[in-house]
């Protein structure tokens, strides 16, 4: 370090992290507001709450319809995350190790995917889902959580695994493994750090979406948490701290995950968008 | 790469593609033949009739859509403007010595990027809330209070302030990519110019910039194409409204197949969205190869 | 019984053949070395025994069975890789007993034969690291402990020392070749490096351009090399090749001035050019041998026991090892000689040693 203190050094920094505090500070300020009563809001809108209340979240529970929206996101997340990281990884695998006819098309089509307007394929995919008849199911979401998933997930595997010798791979054949033993037992740990990546993108995605949510499920019981989140926001519009607390309630796990792994979700978020 | 000895049988090889083909197929590719089937047809009352490239020229003297369009395109050029230009400003300042505590930045500019779009609208919501919002008190707080404004309630602005909110929640994703641009370029470059005398400025413009083409141009192209992606923000914040004024063109595609029931011309608009998007990635991708980036073979 | 043969064996990658036809026999028990300069087909050559490699046409037996359609698993070999290749995530216990654990071999079994290994290695104070908490030499020995384990019929080496710094090199050299003595297997293996053929192997093989040059054992390559490729490729400083022809005396002309006397063992001298090779360490100075070369010195390297002289014989280079120690400086003109026993003579237009 051999950065002095200077005028515009000082200015800058402080610049920039005024710039970083506006960043954060909106849910920060969207925290401690959802420990506030209705009429302390009404005081002041800025204050901490002198007489911090849990109200708002005890009115949440009581409705009960966030543990369903909480239990579905988890199930969407957890399932599609686990998905996303077999599928890609086998694909993965045999893109970065073998040679076949139709190789570079199979890479290009999931590569695609990072390129698509993906929110033009809710109308397209809806009619599809309505001519198969699967609107509407515990697993509807499913699908294209991890279809969309996956495009950044093999093209962050292929990258990793193309960058182990493939020397591992061989020695491991001449030790007597098979084909699943090498991809499982000797190249699938060597991936863990870029399959932590590749989990944690997936479950913060699926966990966050909206789009395909509202335009499949109408359902109550299938709703995952931003879809719950809309509908409260709108019954409570005018209940600010109540509004506030659905919102911290629907980002908990994404704050905590980020909290823990924010390299690693820096790192992927990087990653993926150096070939999007 | 040649065959291996151990590779596998072709059929074997297709096994361990096929689920990740067809559940991906599923949702990417037979949607946008089934999407392009149906733009084909007219919808009425929910029946469909055979009506060749009759959506199409109604599309293209659709005013509606072309105004949504420029919506989109007024996030596009300003998030080029505000986002990626600030982003690389900070980048560069981050990595030069002059900043004291890079990794707090860094995580702090990029959080918003995790937060749900739903989340992250309500924020917004909240700020702009004409009343109760953080940015009309503040406003009023700081003796400003005569630029008050109904941010999201007056169709001249909406456009501007939901741009504001998707340049904020967004502007940490450009910021990593550029960081990540800058850690590639070796530093021992900046280094010699900076032993030749070029001043920051010089440096950052004769320099840094020139290594960062590349960046600059997944920068780019991820501004278009995320600028084509705007959906679930404006449909959150404020519907597409006032009237059509924060419309964006995946929202009125949306609209016209729900709210009214015009499937086919939604499925219409979803495919010219798509011709749209990757048109424009690959003119940007091939601007940047053809005139910008001289130094890769 | 030959323990490893190949017949006629090619490789192609597409259009390039890498490997143009190559019979080798290797003895139960024999120490083979495969050498040539890098790119001849060395690790191709050592791949396709090991089964990574499919062999475009051609045989190779290992005992009595052909392995050529074989799996590597099914061939009964261990093969050390130049990158060593360990699996990062296992110990270097795990890493040496997980083909046994494959083959389905009793754990105690497992950890006795794991442990016989690091004895033998001494890596008994290693087995439960990592690879990356290994030294070089260490990680190149579990490498060797991975195959030593499987006990197999043929140890396969791609050369598995030039990740080493010189000093570890001839150490592990010497290592390798006990290890040999000890355990009595199959051992082929692939170097670039001709000094480290000579000191290792009962059986040299010289590659060039996916041919093989000649075969034999270090010193009968020394003696007898066949041609001027192996004459140049075996022994350091490499043996100097000089052109010329047989002149009216019965001595060699040489075409940049001098003269040198003609192998003993040449009964009847060809007509045509030749070239006429004498190693370094057998040029003498003066008249202590035949013939008379003259040397205008460019550089005299002393080491102590030996003088290394570079000079020019006409427009030629040459080197030439002496054991005296010399008073003459560089610009002056050594007079060398040689004795017959020592000259080989090769054909000028096939480059095939001339020999009766
Ligand atoms: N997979 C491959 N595809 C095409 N050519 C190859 C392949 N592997 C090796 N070669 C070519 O075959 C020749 C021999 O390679 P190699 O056996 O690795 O040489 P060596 O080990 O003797 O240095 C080289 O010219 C190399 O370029
Ligand atoms: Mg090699």
């Amino acid at each position: 370090m051999t950065g002095r203190i200077t005028l515009p050094a000082i200015l800058i920094n402080a610049a920039l992290i005024l710039f970083a505090l506006t960043t954060i500070f909106p849910m920060i300020w969207v925290i401690y507001n959802s420990l506030k009563s209705t009429a302390a809001f009404s005081e002041s809108i800025f204050a901490l709450p002198s007489d911090p209340t849990f109200r708002a979240y005890v009115q949440i529970f009581e409705v009960g319809t966030v543990w369903t929206a909480m239990w579905n996101s988890l199930f969407y997340a957890v399932a599609s995350t686990t998905l996303i990281v077999l599928l890609s990884y086998c694909i993965a695998y045999v893109l970065a190790r073998f040679e076949f006819p139709g190789r570079a098309a199979v890479f290009s089509f999931f590569i695609l995917g990072l390129l698509l307007p993906i929110p033009a394929l809710l109308v397209p995919v809806f009619m599809q889902y309505r001519t198969i008849g699967i609107l509407d199911t515990q697993f509807t979401l499913l699908i294209p959580y991890t279809a969309f998933g996956l495009s950044l997930a093999v093209f962050l595997m292929e990258g990793y695994i193309r960058k182990i010798p493939v020397e591992l791979d061989e020695a491991a054949h001449v030790d007597g493994a098979s084909l699943f033993t090498v991809m499982f037992v000797i190249v699938f740990p060597i991936c863990r750090p870029i399959v932590a990546t590749v989990a944690l993108l997936s479950f913060l995605h699926s966990w966050n979406e909206f789009a395909f949510a509202t335009t499949l499920i109408r359902d109550e019981s299938y709703k995952p948490i931003p879809l719950w989140l809309r509908t409260f926001g709108g019954q409570y519009a005018t209940d600010y701290p109540a509004l506030m607390a659905g919102m911290v309630l629907a980002s908990v796990p994404i704050i905590v995950l980020f909290i823990f792994f924010r390299e690693k979700i820096v790192e992927g978020f990087a990653g993926g968008a150096v070939k999007a | 790469m040649a065959p291996r000895a151990f590779q596998p049988s072709t059929i074997a090889i297709w096994l361990f593609l096929l689920p990740g083909i067809v559940v991906y197929g599923g949702v990417v590719l037979t949607p946008l033949i089934g999407g392009f089937y149906y733009s084909l047809f007219e919808t009425k009352n929910f029946q469909f009739h055979w009506a060749g490239l009759a959506n199409y020229v109604r599309l293209w003297g659709d005013g509606d859509f072309w105004f949504t369009l420029r919506n989109n395109f007024i996030i596009i050029l300003l998030s080029v403007i505000f986002q990626v230009t600030t982003a690389f400003i900070i980048a560069v300042l981050m990595n030069s010595r002059l900043v004291i505590a890079p990794k707090f930045l860094r995580t702090a500019i990029f959080f918003p990027v995790i937060l749900s779009p739903v989340v992250t609208s309500f924020v917004w919501i909240l700020v702009f809330d004409i009343n109760s919002g953080l940015l009309n008190n503040t406003l009023e707080a700081i003796g400003l209070g005569g630029l008050q404004q109904k941010w999201l309630d007056d169709p001249k602005i909406v456009i501007y302030s939901v741009t504001v909110a998707l340049v904020w929640q967004y502007i940490g994703l450009f910021l990593v990519i550029f960081l990540s641009g800058l850690s590639a370029i070796n530093q021992e470059t900046i280094e010699a110019a900076e032993v030749d005398g070029a001043s920051t400025f010089q440096k950052t413009i004769y320099v840094i910039f020139p290594q960062l083409a590349s960046t600059w141009s997944v920068a780019i192209v991820l501004a278009i194409s995320g600028g084509l992606k705007i959906f679930e923000h404006i449909f959150v914040m404020t519907g597409g409204g006032p009237g059509l004024s924060s419309t964006v063109v995946a929202q009125y595609a949306y609209s016209q197949s729900f709210l009214r029931a015009n499937f086919s011309y939604g499925n219409t608009i979803a495919i010219a969205i798509v011709v749209l998007s990757l048109t424009l990635v690959s003119l940007t991708i091939w601007a940047f190869n053809r005139f910008v980036v001289k130094d890769r073979i | 019984m030959a323990q490893l043969q190949l017949s006629e064996v090619r490789k192609s990658f597409g259009a390039v053949d890498v490997i143009k036809g190559v019979d080798i026999d290797v003895r139960d028990g024999e120490f083979v070395v495969l050498v040539g300069p890098s790119g001849c087909g060395k690790s191709t050559l050592l791949r396709m025994i090991a089964g990574l490699e499919t062999v475009t046409s051609g045989s190779i037996r290992i005992g009595e069975r052909e392995v050529k359609n074989l799996r590597a698993k099914e061939r009964d070999i261990a093969m050390v890789f130049q990158s060593y290749a360990l699996y990062p995530h296992m110990t270097v216990a795990r890493n040496m007993g997980f083909a046994l654990k494959l083959q389905g071999i009793p754990k105690d079994e497992i950890a006795k034969r794991v442990n016989d290994a690091a004895a033998i290695l001494n890596l008994t104070d290693y087995l439960e690291r990592y690879p990356k908490q290994l030294s070089g030499g260490q990680r190149q020995r579990v490498a060797m402990g991975r195959a030593i384990v499987r006990n197999p019929r043929v140890f396969l080496f791609d050369e598995p020392l030039s990740n080493l710094d010189a000093k570890l090199r001839v150490q592990m050299r010497a290592e390798i070749k006990q290890l040999h003595q000890r355990l009595g297997n199959t051992i082929i293996y692939v170097t670039h490096d001709q000094i480290e053929a000579m000191t290792m192997a009962d059986k040299i093989v010289i590659l060039s351009g996916g041919a093989v040059e000649q075969v034999g054992s270090p010193l009968e390559l020394y003696d007898r090399p066949r041609n001027t490729f192996v004459a140049g490729f075996i022994g350091s400083p490499a043996m100097n090749l000089l052109e010329g022809r047989i002149g009216a005396g019965g001595m060699i002309e040489l075409a940049g001035g001098g003269t040198l006397p003609l192998p003993v063992d040449v009964a009847s001298p060809p007509k045509g050019g030749v070239i006429v090779g004498i190693r370094p360490e057998h040029m003498l100075l003066g008249g202590a041998g035949q013939g008379d070369l003259p040397l205008r010195i460019d550089v005299l390297e002393p080491t102590g026991s030996e003088t290394h002289v570079m000079g020019k014989a006409g427009s030629v280079e040459v080197v030439a090892v002496v054991r005296d120690r010399l008073s003459e400086r560089p610009g002056e003109t050594l007079h060398l000689s040689v004795d017959p026993k020592h000259v080989h003579l090769f054909d000028a237009a096939s480059g095939l040693r001339i020999a009766e």
